[in-house]
This record gives structure tokens, C-alpha cells and sequence, in this order.
């Protein structure tokens, strides 16, 4: 089951609102499963200034390179650095350990636009 | 062009510049509808994996023309080889990537068979590779489970793809005779293959369960998104040498 402490994308993509205002930002384990073997990921820099529903990064399984969407707007705040050297992380902990960078949100309002946990389980299932 | 989006719009494509058939593959990527191209490369060209580093093949760019693909995979030398593209909605093909190499590589085995070319069995598969990356940077030298290979067991067709949204764009690439810098690629036995491009369109098509519409060229209406991206990405050092 999608945790319901964030919200999501119908691209798989989830968004956690930390306790500094900054939003965490991963994919959920449905995109895992679909991707299966994973081989390279690439993620933003720090301060680089994301648009929503635009990629933010890039990851590659089965010879398949699959972009990845950013939920809000905002500037990159942090990076998981070693998370491309340890991809085993993502198919282990996709919602924890396996999170790929934070956010500075720019438009707080974004955030109602994005799918409650019970709304990305019913797309999800769906497709 | 099909107007209730049933159909799948083929382009026969002649041989052309690395940098023009990256564009135009990206260009279908970004349309709409479903789009299937054949094409060559002149003269003959290297293409990288999306995720490749240009530096491990300096010997090769050094001696023909190269460019990074968009989709991922291995290295290719395209010398006499036919290049498949695919580009539609990601829900055509099925959720799981893996599988959803399935109607591209059904189609052109099948299409084979018609022409009466036999295939070798496929490369059985292993225990999950733990994220494993591959052992060779060249896509020919390393068969997976999915490729098709030749009777005498070398692989002669190979995928991959770039997804982006609710789309995908699927490359593949069937190698008629080996290349002389991958010696270990493509067929050892020489066939027509003139044919093949318009069966294995239809073939597509119906496995698909898409109306078949031919086009002489890439319609007018892309020709510009096509020209840009030729000129301001895959003609680049900042796109081919990005890593």
C-alpha cells in the first residue's frame, strides 16, 4: 500500500512534506516493480530549479531510460548522493531510504493538485 | 494521417544523418499517435546508450561519426543494419518494461520467419542480476533473454527505449551482416531483406491491432520540432559528450 503521510503522481513518483517545508521527492514501489532491473540513475545538482510535472532525473532498467517528474516546482535543496551507487536502496526502501532529492517548494498551491495515497492505489491498479 | 487515433503511422525511411534520425525519433516521441519507422545511417555511424561514456569509445569516434541515443542500452555500430522505431502511448506496450518489448520483437520474429530466415533460441534467462551492470558496453556482445539471436546463436536484433509522460520510444536495431569493429554482431548468412521493412510494418501493425497508414516522409507539421533538435541537441558536444 502507498503510505498516506504523502501524496503522489499517477507518473509514480511521491512527495513528503518534511517539518522544515521542504518536500522530499522518490518513487513509489509500483514504479520499482515496473522497472525491475535497475542499472544507472542520474539526479539534479543541488540548487538546479524545478518545474512541475518536469524531469527532474533520469533512471535506467532493461536497457530502458525512464524520466522522472517532478511533483512541485522549487529548487533542489538536497541530493541522495550515494543513491546512484546503491540502487539496491530503491528496491528495498522506495518510501525511506531510497528517497532522491528535496525541494524548496515555489507554489505552495501545487500541493493540492497532487493525488492523495488512495487516489495513486486506484491509478495504479488501474493501468 | 489515421483521424480516430486507431491507426499506426509508418515511415519508410531512407538512409540519413546520425544527428537527423536521433531528431526525428524524438520528434514522434513528443507527437501524438502511434508512429513506427524504418530506417539506415549514412554514412555509417556509432550510436551510444543514453547512460554510455563517450571517453570508453575514443578509438571509434576517432575513425566515424557517433552520437548518443536518447534510449538506453549498449553502443551499436550501424554499418548494414535496418534501425526500428517505435514511438506511442506506454499503455500499448503493457505496464512492465521488460514485457513490453514484447510486440516489436514478436513482430520481427514472425516477420523472419515469413522470409524464411532461421532464428536461433533465445538466450535462456538467469536469476535476477542485482542490478548488475553489463559486462561489455557494446549491446551485441551482451544477449538478454528478450534479444533474438541467429541459428548459429549470435544476437542479431536488439532493443531499447525512452519513456517519457504516458509515452514511450522503443529502438531496435536488426544487424544483417557483423560490423567490423563488433565482429561478434548479426546474421552470418546474407538474405533479402528489401521486403522487410513494409511486412514487418504491417506485422507490427496488426500485432498492435492498428490500422496501417504509410507515409512518404515526415509530415510537414513536424519538420521544424525535428530540425531544431537535429541542429540544437544531437549535433551538440553538450548533448554527446554530456558524460
Amino acid at each position: 500500500m502507498a503510505p498516506t503521510d504523502r501524496k503522489y503522481l499517477k507518473s509514480h513518483e511521491w512527495a513528503k512534506k518534511n517539518e522544515d517545508g521542504s518536500i522530499s521527492v522518490g518513487i513509489t514501489d509500483v514504479a520499482v516493480e515496473h522497472l525491475s532491473d535497475l542499472v544507472f540513475l542520474d539526479l539534479p545538482e543541488v540548487g538546479k530549479v524545478l518545474e512541475k510535472d518536469q524531469p527532474f532525473g533520469e533512471i535506467e532498467s532493461v536497457k530502458a531510460v525512464s524520466e522522472l517528474l517532478s511533483p512541485v516546482s522549487g529548487e533542489v535543496t538536497k541530493v541522495h548522493e550515494d543513491l546512484a551507487d546503491n540502487l539496491d536502496l530503491l528496491s528495498a526502501s522506495p518510501y525511506e531510504d531510497g528517497w532522491m532529492i528535496q525541494i524548496k517548494p515555489s507554489d505552495e498551491t501545487e500541493w493540492d493538485q497532487l493525488l492523495s495515497a488512495e487516489e495513486y492505489e486506484k491509478i495504479a491498479h488501474e493501468e | 494521417m489515421s483521424k480516430d487515433g486507431a491507426g499506426l503511422e509508418i515511415l519508410l525511411d531512407g538512409p540519413h544523418s546520425a544527428a537527423w534520425n536521433m531528431a526525428v525519433d524524438e520528434t514522434l516521441l513528443n507527437a501524438r499517435g502511434a508512429w513506427f519507422r524504418v530506417y539506415r545511417w549514412w554514412p555509417r555511424t556509432l550510436s551510444l546508450g543514453y547512460f554510455q561514456r563517450a571517453q570508453d569509445f575514443a578509438r571509434e569516434r576517432a575513425q566515424i561519426p557517433w552520437v548518443r541515443r536518447p534510449t538506453g542500452g549498449g553502443a551499436i555500430l550501424h554499418d548494414n543494419e535496418w534501425t526500428l522505431s517505435l514511438a506511442l502511448e506506454n499503455t500499448s506496450l503493457g505496464r512492465d518494461i521488460e514485457a513490453s518489448y514484447g510486440p516489436l520483437h514478436d513482430a520481427l520474429r514472425s516477420t523472419l520467419e515469413d522470409l524464411k530466415v532461421p532464428l536461433g533460441l533465445p538466450k535462456p534467462s538467469k536469476n535476477p542480476s542485482n542490478h548488475a551492470r553489463p559486462n561489455t558496453p557494446w549491446c551485441f556482445d551482451d544477449p538478454i533473454p528478450m534479444d533474438l539471436l541467429s541459428k548459429e546463436g549470435h544476437k542479431v536484433f536488439g532493443s531499447a527505449q525512452r519513456r517519457r509522460g504516458n509515452r514511450v520510444l522503443h529502438h531496435g536495431s536488426l544487424i544483417l551482416s557483423p560490423p567490423r569493429e563488433n565482429p561478434g554482431a548479426g546474421f552470418r548468412r546474407s538474405f533479402p531483406s528489401q521486403a522487410l521493412p513494409a511486412l514487418l510494418a504491417c506485422k507490427i501493425a496488426k500485432h498492435l491491432g492498428r490500422t496501417p497508414y504509410f507515409h512518404h516522409g515526415l509530415p510537414r507539421e513536424y519538420c521544424a520540432q525535428a530540425e531544431d533538435l537535429a541542429r540544437h541537441k544531437y549535433s551538440r558536444p553538450s548533448w554527446n559528450q554530456k558524460r
